[in-house]
């Protein structure tokens, strides 16, 4: 499971290099965050513009990652394909995360378009 | 009115060879029936997938009427691998998916252990919001096939399991 941290002015973004985030990859996923996000950023957001395909282990497995984050840190998402928004959206998860259209724009700390 | 010949795919387990000529089916226009075998392990299923969207491309289908269906297929194989064969470890499951002209009729049978009571999960969907430690991490399987599928029935017929669904193709629905 690849994923890249790049740390920005207003939060770590973590970038999945993968095309899918399913029930044979949602426990690596959920292990790689933990460790790159060991040192407790404020705020990470997951950039899953590369991520195709999403299902309900993978969907729980973003859940987890927010938990593992803990109560001083806050997991955004961004630049989600429409396979994926149409998981978040259907689970009603989309009112859970805030969704960014871009990680960049997202991390850029330029005030927020919405 | 032609018959056509069904497409047949088989996904085996990991580690055993499939030559070319049997993953590489061409599938005819007209309702042609697409059948898929594939090993109850993680992997056969992400592989399966991939050869379902490959089979059901040529249908003509739009990124907006394959998507969820993969999603659908993968919450049901899903459920096979970790609940009807999670003692075995493995087992065979049949993906058979019958084109018609506004939807596909799908069914998934396995040879593991029957639902629970012999009934499908109600798969209602969490009541959000939630506080962060509260949000499940699963359960949403079962709501999603719900969502997305119509005429939903599971049947056990001695050892086998048969779930049944309709997806409708070709619609602007909003899904």
């Amino acid at each position: 499971m690849q994923i890249d941290r790049l740390d920005r002015d207003t939060a770590a973004i973590l970038r999945v290099r993968e095309t899918r985030i399913d029930a044979a990859a949602a426990i690596r996923f959920k292990d790689r965050v933990r460790e790159l996000t060991a040192d407790m950023p404020a705020r990470v957001v997951l950039d899953l513009q590369d991520v195709q395909f999403l299902d309900s282990s993978g969907l729980g497995a973003v859940v987890a990652a927010m938990k593992l984050l803990g109560p001083g840190s806050k997991l955004e998402l961004a630049a989600l394909t429409p396979g994926v928004e149409r998981v978040f959206r259907l689970t009603r998860m989309d009112t859970v995360f805030a969704i960014h259209p871009d990680a960049d724009m997202a991390a850029s700390g330029l005030p927020r378009a919405s | 009115m032609r018959t056509w010949p069904p497409a047949v795919f088989r996904v085996l387990p990991d580690g055993i060879a499939v030559t070319p000529a049997e993953r590489t089916v061409s599938v005819a226009h007209g309702g042609v029936t697409v059948r898929l075998e594939l090993a109850a392990t993680a992997t056969a299923v992400r592989e399966g997938l991939a050869t379902l969207r490959q089979a059901l491309a040529p249908l003509g289908l739009t990124a907006s009427d394959i998507d969820p269906v993969e999603l659908v297929v993968a919450e049901v194989l899903n459920n096979v691998v970790e609940h009807a064969y999670a003692e075995a470890g493995t087992g065979l499951i049949r993906v058979t998916v019958r084109p018609g002209l506004r939807e596909l009729s799908i069914e998934v049978e396995d040879d593991g252990h029957p639902m629970p009571g012999g009934v499908l999960p109600c798969g209602d969907s969490p009541v959000l919001p939630l506080a962060v430690d509260n949000l499940p991490e699963g359960g949403f399987g079962w709501y999603l096939i719900r969502t997305l599928t119509r005429d939903l029935v599971y049947t056990r017929i001695g050892p086998r399991n048969c779930l049944a669904f309709r997806m409708e193709i070709g619609s602007d629905q909003p899904h």
